[in-house]
């Protein structure tokens, strides 16, 4: 009786995930325990292992193919085994070719040119479309598709080196977030470049927190010299956060142009290094989104980072009435092994009264 | 009638063969025992001894010289040893070594050696069509060397040994068809397998001489072979002799002989011809039996040198197995 | 193909051959020939024309039909000094005399440790497509280049015939040489084209083991010999018609193969088709393609691919040869399938 390799069960958030790498193929032997597979849900990435020893008889679903968590992914048994037809895992993806008849038949029907070629280019086979006998990928198709992007490629090389970074983040650190919502509506009237006022908060806050703004450095805490602050900017495909360098020195339009100059040159892809390095705090606006509160991660080597959301009219209580006033949510993200809840707190209600002053911030 | 000392040369080269096989056949049953394992001890493989042929080797090979073509059988250490192979080499092949002959890669059927121009087959009558083309060299050559073929009666019914003789009769050639009718063609007897009782008879067949030497008689292989050389060094063609001859132990080492009783082998043994040679030449005061004693004290003494130089010598690389398939 | 001088003479591929040996007769005294009508008649195939005349009946010898015993004599004859050419008349006589071409005339040298050389030549004509039936039509250099111990010579030209045979002549090894009938030019044969062209008139030299591209391409490598080179050079026009460029190796030979040759073409052009007339299994196509996997593995582009002679004695009614044997259409579609377009 074969037994059935599962996606696992890695969040309550989402339903599907991606099929990452498989690190076996159809018809090989492996041993209990052994890695199979490395599935993606989000920006989380797990390790899948096989739950018996025997022999691979069936890769259900391919390389970068969405698949609904807790499917069937592949199948193992003894060898002589065929697999079994299994509900349909596969939601969608380049890969997700229609079970093949025979289990030997479910790896990619490639030629050895078309796989050496592959491995040349850092193409995933997986996204090829074959064109060759019997719909084998032979070389000029990997060629072909190392020049453009094709519609089932799962995670380009940038997206792929993103994907180990925040990993790598999140195992480093022991993260959770606080919210808080701050009434911001005569910050609103002045129509504010909001990043540029959230920073402009954040240095005239932070000197009194300065444990929310201290990198590690090996095994040590260094606390802030300058308070050099950067601002996530979301690109086509990615993320960067270039440095406002020495924000708590400029004023608010001054910041404001910065903000502006580094999302262009982002944009532009002509940042250079010394932008994009030293902060010691971030900020991440999805304001522009019709987001409210959220869990930003902690970049490493930071300790916190604070997330903005979208400013609108909610209806309040003040003084006993309900009357609407324009708010926003401030997501705070630190890291436990270098702050506690209070301390977080603390900062959090410095930004709500600052914000709610605006006045303050000139 | 040979001179005295051609007699005593002729058995000089028998007891030099027979000392030679009964010290390889000592050797060949090392780690043979108890449990006979063909592939075991210092000398692998098949293993056919010649004890009561010596007579057909050294009558024929007394009237040759080196650069006369000879080639011989499955079972030619005794043929070897009279034409003038050096008997280390010899040995350090049957023990498979790089000093060999081959360096190793012959074995004992398969034996050449440019020095005394010798060559021999482990297939039956194929040694023949080579001592034809031997044979036809020389004579484009102009040299006055002939070539002599040695086989058993065995092979004279195959093929090769009748297209041998035709076309070196056919062209003349310098060569002489030796056949050593030992009886037995492994466990089948002379008369099971030829549809005639002599095989010097075929030599009619094809035009040429063919004479018949009875009794294993050394000098009367000596007596026919000369002629027969003779002729052919001087141009005078191919000639066939048969020399009735014994074949004391069994076709290989280890064979059990079941073809043959006891009483057939025990006579065999009882009219060797070494023995019954050294009995002639005392009665008529050629070798007294204390000098036959001293030529196989001699002979052995050779022959312990040239299997302690054999297994002595190095084996060859390994890896030497894959020189000389092309020159 | 590099010619060594301009010539604008014309010669047979028969022509060729004799014209080699003449010219190695010449001089060297110890070349000579025997074999079955080889003197008056000239060899059945042409391949001693006109050497009888040239150099008599003591070096031009016709023998009897007694195969053994002349092959065996051309070992013995070599192992004395001599360098016999010996023709077999159809290589589908080997049964007859196999024992001296592979138990003597390849394993001497071997055996003998190298103390000794055995510097024959053994011509014999092969190969069918004529209705000669299944024991005068076979190609059989599988058989022989399967044995260790003797050159496969198999040209497929008068050119390389020629250069070949000298090379043939001067090596100290024993050659096999493996005149296809309908290569020869002989004018009661099926007319082939490229059985005639020019030749130089001086002795050259072709080195044995060295394969040739007859016809460069970029999209499959047609590798082949013999007859087969003909029928794949006719099939490769047809396919450029359709803008496939097939490259068409010529073995010339099997023994030694030109591996790298081979496996330089398909890494090129990441396709091979075996064209093989001798039978299909355990020979010259597996041979050939087991080389390209063991050394261009990583730039096949699709599974290379045989077009033999099917495992079948070879029949005699022309429509049952025919269908067995390659030819351009059957060449040409294997190749369209191996491309994929």
């Amino acid at each position: 009786m074969a037994t059935d390799v599962l996606f696992p069960h890695m969040s309550d958030e989402v339903d599907e995930g991606v099929l990452v790498t498989w690190f076996v193929e159809s018809g090989a032997a492996v041993d209990e325990g052994a890695l199979v597979a490395s599935v993606q849900v989000e920006k989380v990435e797990e390790e899948v292992y096989a739950p018996v020893g025997g022999q691979v008889l069936e890769l259900v679903v391919g390389q970068g193919d969405v698949v609904q968590q807790g499917a069937v992914i592949a199948r193992i048994g003894a060898a002589d085994e065929q697999a079994a037809a299994g509900r349909p895992a596969v939601v969608s993806g380049a890969g997700a070719a229609p079970p093949q008849p025979a289990p030997a038949a479910t790896v990619a029907l490639a030629s050895p040119a078309a796989r050496r070629v592959a491995r040349e280019l850092g193409v995933d086979l997986a996204a090829v479309q074959g064109t060759g006998p019997g719909g084998r990928i032979v070389e000029d198709d990997v060629r072909r598709a190392s020049e453009g992007p094709s519609a089932g490629e799962p995670l380009p090389g940038t997206r792929r080196l993103l994907a180990d970074r925040v990993r790598s983040w999140l195992a480093a650190t022991a993260q959770f977030t606080l919210t808080s919502e701050v009434d911001v509506t005569e910050l609103a009237q002045r129509q504010p470049q909001w990043t540029a006022a959230i920073v402009r908060a954040c240095v005239l806050a932070l000197p009194r927190h300065p444990r929310l703004a201290s990198r590690w450095h090996g095994d040590r805490l260094v606390p802030p010299v300058t308070f050099d602050i950067g601002v996530a900017v979301s690109l086509e495909d990615g993320l960067v956060v270039p440095v406002i360098h020495r924000a708590d020195e400029k004023d608010l339009p001054t910041l404001a142009s910065d903000v502006a100059a580094l999302a262009e040159r982002a944009s532009a892809g002509t940042l250079t290094i010394d932008d994009v390095s030293g902060a010691v705090f971030t900020v991440t606006n999805l304001g522009g989104h019709p987001i409210d509160a959220f869990t930003p991660l902690v970049y490493q080597p930071q300790t916190a980072i604070l997330g903005v959301g979208r400013a609108r009219a909610r209806p309040a209580v003040v003084d006993d009435r309900i009357e609407p006033r324009t708010t926003l949510v401030l997501s705070l993200t630190v890291d436990h092994q270098v702050t506690d809840g209070a301390p977080a707190a603390a900062f959090l209600a410095d930004m709500a009264d600052l914000l709610a002053h605006p006045e303050r911030l000139d | 009638m040979p001179t005295d000392d051609v007699l005593r040369e002729l058995h000089r080269q028998m007891v030099r063969a027979r000392v030679f096989e009964e010290t390889i056949q000592k050797a060949y049953f090392e780690g043979k025992t108890p449990a006979f394992d063909i592939a075991a001890g210092p000398i692998p493989g098949e293993m056919h001894l010649a004890a009561g042929q010596e007579p057909v080797a050294a009558g024929v090979c007394a009237h040759l010289r080196p650069s006369d073509a000879v080639t011989a059988t499955h079972r030619p250490h005794h043929v070897a040893l009279a034409h003038g192979m050096d008997m280390r080499r010899l040995a350090a092949e049957i023990f498979g070594k790089e000093t060999g002959l081959g360096r190793g890669k012959g074995g004992h059927m398969h034996l050449f050696d440019p020095e005394t121009n010798f060559g021999c087959s482990g297939i039956i009558a194929e040694g023949m069509p080579t001592a034809v083309g031997a044979a036809l060299a020389f004579t484009k050559q102009g040299r006055d060397d002939v070539a002599v073929s040695f086989f058993g009666e065995g092979a004279a019914n195959q093929g090769a040994f009748h297209e041998s003789l035709n076309l070196a009769a056919l062209w003349h050639l310098p060569v002489v068809f030796v056949c050593e009718d030992n009886t037995w063609a492994i466990s089948v007897p002379k008369d099971k397998a030829t549809a005639i009782p002599n095989n010097a008879d075929r030599s009619a067949a094809y035009g040429i001489p063919g004479a018949l030497v009875t009794d294993n008689d050394v000098v009367g292989v000596y007596e026919a072979a000369g002629e027969a050389i003779g002729r052919a060094r001087q141009g005078g063609g191919p000639s066939l002799i048969e020399v009735e001859t014994d074949r004391l132990l069994g076709h290989f080492e280890g064979d059990p002989q079941v073809y043959r009783s006891a009483e057939v082998i025990e006579g065999l043994q009882a009219r060797d011809a070494i023995r019954r040679f050294e009995k002639r030449l005392a009665d008529n005061e050629v070798l007294t039996g204390e000098a036959a004693a001293e030529v196989r004290t001699a002979a052995q003494a050779e022959v312990d040198e040239a299997i302690e130089f054999a297994r002595s010598s190095p084996y060859p690389d390994a890896a030497d197995a894959l020189d000389h398939v092309f020159a | 193909m590099a010619q060594i001088t301009e010539t604008k003479r014309l010669l047979t591929t028969a022509k060729a051959i004799s014209e080699a040996i003449a010219q190695e007769m010449e001089h060297d005294p110890n070349v000579f020939v025997m074999g079955e009508d080889i003197g008056a008649y000239g060899g059945i195939f042409g391949a001693t024309e006109g050497l009888l005349d040239r150099f008599g009946p003591e070096r031009i010898m016709d023998t009897p039909i007694s195969e053994t015993a002349f092959i065996g004599a051309a070992v013995g004859a070599a192992l004395q000094g001599m360098r016999p050419i010996a023709e077999l008349m159809f290589v589908d006589f080997f049964g007859v005399c196999m024992d001296q071409i592979y138990n003597h005339m390849a394993k001497i040298h071997y055996e003998s440790g190298g103390n000794l050389a055995v510097p024959v030549v053994l011509t014999t004509a092969i190969g069918g497509g004529y209705g000669d039936g299944a024991q005068h039509s076979q190609t059989l250099y599988g058989t022989f280049a399967h044995l260790p111990g003797m050159k496969v010579v198999v040209p497929s030209t008068p050119y390389d015939a020629k250069g070949l045979m000298t090379s043939a002549i001067r090596d100290d090894n024993p050659v096999l040489y493996m005149f296809h009938k309908g290569i020869m030019g002989l004018g009661w044969m099926t007319p082939n084209p490229r059985a005639t062209d020019h030749v130089p008139e001086e002795p050259y030299t072709i080195p044995i083991g060295k394969a040739d591209i007859k016809r460069p391409g970029t999209d499959v490598t047609i590798v082949t010999l013999s007859l087969m080179v003909h029928r794949a050079l006719d099939a490769a026009d047809a396919l450029a018609r359709d803008g496939i460029e097939a490259e068409v190796l010529d073995l010339r030979g099997l023994v030694p193969l030109d591996r790298e040759a081979i496996v330089e073409s398909v890494r090129r052009t990441g396709r091979l088709l075996v064209v093989d007339e001798d039978y299909r299994s355990f020979g010259m196509s597996g041979e050939v393609i087991t080389t390209a996997i063991e050394g261009a593995f990583d730039y096949l582009d699709a599974p290379p691919a045989r077009l033999a002679y099917p495992d079948v004695p070879i029949p005699y009614s022309r429509p049952l040869e025919q269908f067995c044997l390659p030819n351009p259409d059957t060449i040409a579609t294997a190749a369209r399938q191996i491309v994929g377009r």
